[in-house]
């Protein structure tokens, strides 16, 4: 066991759905952003880590215990799900007080964690509301209050962005950083890819249920340079400019996707970008613009998946 | 990605016992059921029943003798068992199958606690207004006779005792229909419209199929029927039931025991909630 979470193998399926397929990643300590699209599996492990689902192959680890375990090692684990739904009847206070009862806090300390945590996600002014007229952004953060009250060392946020305005968004990475500084430990999924991009390069991506890649997100771009990457351009003669780059031995495809556009895919990038530059010299050859759509995360992901 | 082993940033904090956790959802649940239409029902219960064994505990003592039957008047009419059913319905539709539709179940099971702990908290919070309402208006009908002096010692300990353990019996039967039935729909209108239903049709449909085929056998299925013969039998009316009181009375166990079953059952899969 090397890693704050530790997964081998690990399988959950649902009747003839398989929700993990064999995942195997290492969650290292600081926050490590958890990627794939809905269905990938995300939920799944969030719910195995917090013992909510029972592994039915392989090996998951958390904290240096297997996640179905019980015992009080659970409490340094915080939990904020996805789903909106809370205790609707509560107010914004009662609700964190009576989770950190379940904990195992003392009426008192429950009552001073939660006002603590409440103020930290910036409810104060909510916390006599009741839970079922706070917005979705309200309940992200009331959420997140719970998950953070108990002063847990691992935080594992389901989608904790969802549903929070812009402002909001920046407030809560600055607290999710913080958090990390602090030496908490933060396991963050998302499917909009940019969010995770601005927290951390620390990724773990997941589809179907499998890890497709783990590590920082350079060492994951070095990985799917191994396969055929993009390469937008627009130039006056795409047809010309194809003729040329046609024979290089890294390019696997060319197409032309509209008028005075060029779309190639090439083997190493790397080698494309060094010799398009001699060829337009050499040749005299006009672009107007030149983009890798494959720039960004998503772009990763897609690769992976496909 | 370089690994590096954990440094945790809180030592090991002190944990209330697993019981005291347990009792914090409990006692949670406890005040979400206590909405006014539970307390109206309890009131009346209280007032109707305490009446009936008060006024009639005096006419017996007058025209001949107060009796231990002389309190099975609780039972003879049976709005007491359609009190308690109204109670298990109000309070035990929404228990865990509103847990279940929010999907608010997993902010317990997330944390430190087993799930027979979130079940048991559960069950005992039904299991407390249901005996409310099931328990202690016998008790307190006798309690209040045996302080004014208006029944005799004897009477009054074996009449509390019965209705102690009639009302154990009652709610043991809600509590597990109303749980059983919350467990399995994530509607609590489901399970209340199931709760009520069940009972009342059972009753019903009971009634009319040994009233047309003279088969009282039939009458087993209807719960107020066991419950009414069960108490009949307990306070020695003497009178002849249409079913054997140990018959109905094994069959609320036994129904209360598979309804609890039922709930555990899927409650131990609920993981697959909401996927």
């Amino acid at each position: 066991m090397t890693g704050i979470i530790d997964a081998e193998a690990a399988t959950k399926r649902y009747g003839e759905v398989l929700g993990l397929n064999g995942f195997s990643a290492t969650f290292g300590p600081g926050i490590t952003g958890l990627i794939g699209p809905n269905g990938a599996g995300k939920s799944t492990l969030f719910r195995l880590l917090t013992a909510q689902l029972r592994l039915d192959g392989g090996r998951l680890d958390v904290l240096g215990h297997p996640a179905w375990g019980e015992g009080a090692f659970r409490r340094r684990i915080g939990y904020c799900p996805e789903h909106f739904a809370l205790f609707d009847w509560m107010r914004g206070e009662e609700f964190v007080t009576a989770l950190l009862r379940v904990d195992g806090f003392s009426r008192e300390e429950a009552a001073r964690r939660a006002a603590s945590a409440i103020e930290t996600v910036g409810l104060t002014g909510a916390k006599d509301r009741r839970l079922q007229v706070y917005s979705r952004g309200m309940r992200q953060r009331i959420k997140l209050a719970q998950a953070i009250a108990h002063d847990p060392e691992l935080l594992l946020l389901d989608e904790p962005l969802n549903g929070v305005d812009p402002v909001g968004r920046a407030t809560l990475l600055r607290l999710f950083q913080e958090l990390a500084r602090s030496g908490r430990h933060l396991v963050v999924s998302s499917h909009v890819l940019y969010e995770v991009e601005r927290l951390t390069d620390q990724i773990v991506m997941i589809s179907n249920g499998r890890a497709l890649a783990q590590g920082d997100l350079h060492k994951i771009r070095e990985l799917i340079d191994a396969r055929p990457h993009t390469i937008e351009l627009e130039t006056p003669d795409p047809r010309g400019l194809a003729r040329r780059i046609a024979s290089w031995e890294h390019v696997v495809a060319i197409d032309f996707p509209g008028p005075g556009r060029l779309s190639v895919r090439s083997r190493t990038p790397d080698a494309f970008y060094r010799a398009l530059p001699e060829l337009v010299v050499r040749e005299n050859i006009s672009i107007t613009a030149l983009r890798s759509p494959d720039d960004n995360l998503e772009a990763v992901f897609r690769y992976l998946t496909e | 990605m370089s690994i590096s082993a954990p440094r945790y940033a809180a030592g090991p904090l002190p944990l209330v016992s697993r019981t005291r956790r347990a009792l914090a959802i409990y006692l949670e649940e406890l005040g979400r059921l206590a909405g006014w239409g539970t307390w109206l029902v309890v009131a009346i219960s209280y007032a109707a029943i305490v009446l009936a064994i008060v006024v009639n505990a005096e006419l017996s003592s007058l025209l001949r003798g107060l009796t231990l039957s002389s309190f099975y008047v609780a039972y003879a009419i049976p709005i007491w068992p359609f009190l308690i059913l109204l109670v298990a319905t109000a309070v035990g539709s929404g228990s865990v199958s509103d847990d279940l539709s929010s999907r608010s179940i997993t902010l317990y099971l997330s944390r430190p606690i087993r799930l027979e702990d979130y079940v048991g908290a559960k069950v005992a919070a039904v299991g407390t207004w249901v005996g409310v309402t099931a328990i202690g208006p016998g008790l307190l009908g006798v309690t209040i006779l045996a302080a004014l002096g208006l029944a005799p010692l004897a009477v009054s300990v074996s009449a509390f005792l019965v209705f102690l353990a009639l009302g154990l019996l009652t709610t043991f039967f809600f509590t597990g229909l109303a749980i059983g039935l919350s467990a399995l729909t994530s509607r609590a209108l489901y399970a209340g419209v199931g709760i009520f239903g069940i009972t009342l049709s059972a009753e019903i449909v009971g009634a009319a199929v040994s009233g047309a085929t003279g088969n009282s056998s039939v009458l087993y299925i209807s719960p107020v029927d066991d419950i009414e013969t069960a108490a009949s039998a307990a306070f020695q009316t003497g009178s002849a039931t249409s079913i054997d009181p140990w018959g109905a009375t094994a069959v609320l166990v036994v129904a209360g025991a598979v309804l609890f079953a039922i709930a555990w059952l899927r409650l131990r899969r609920v993981e697959v909630v909401g996927e």
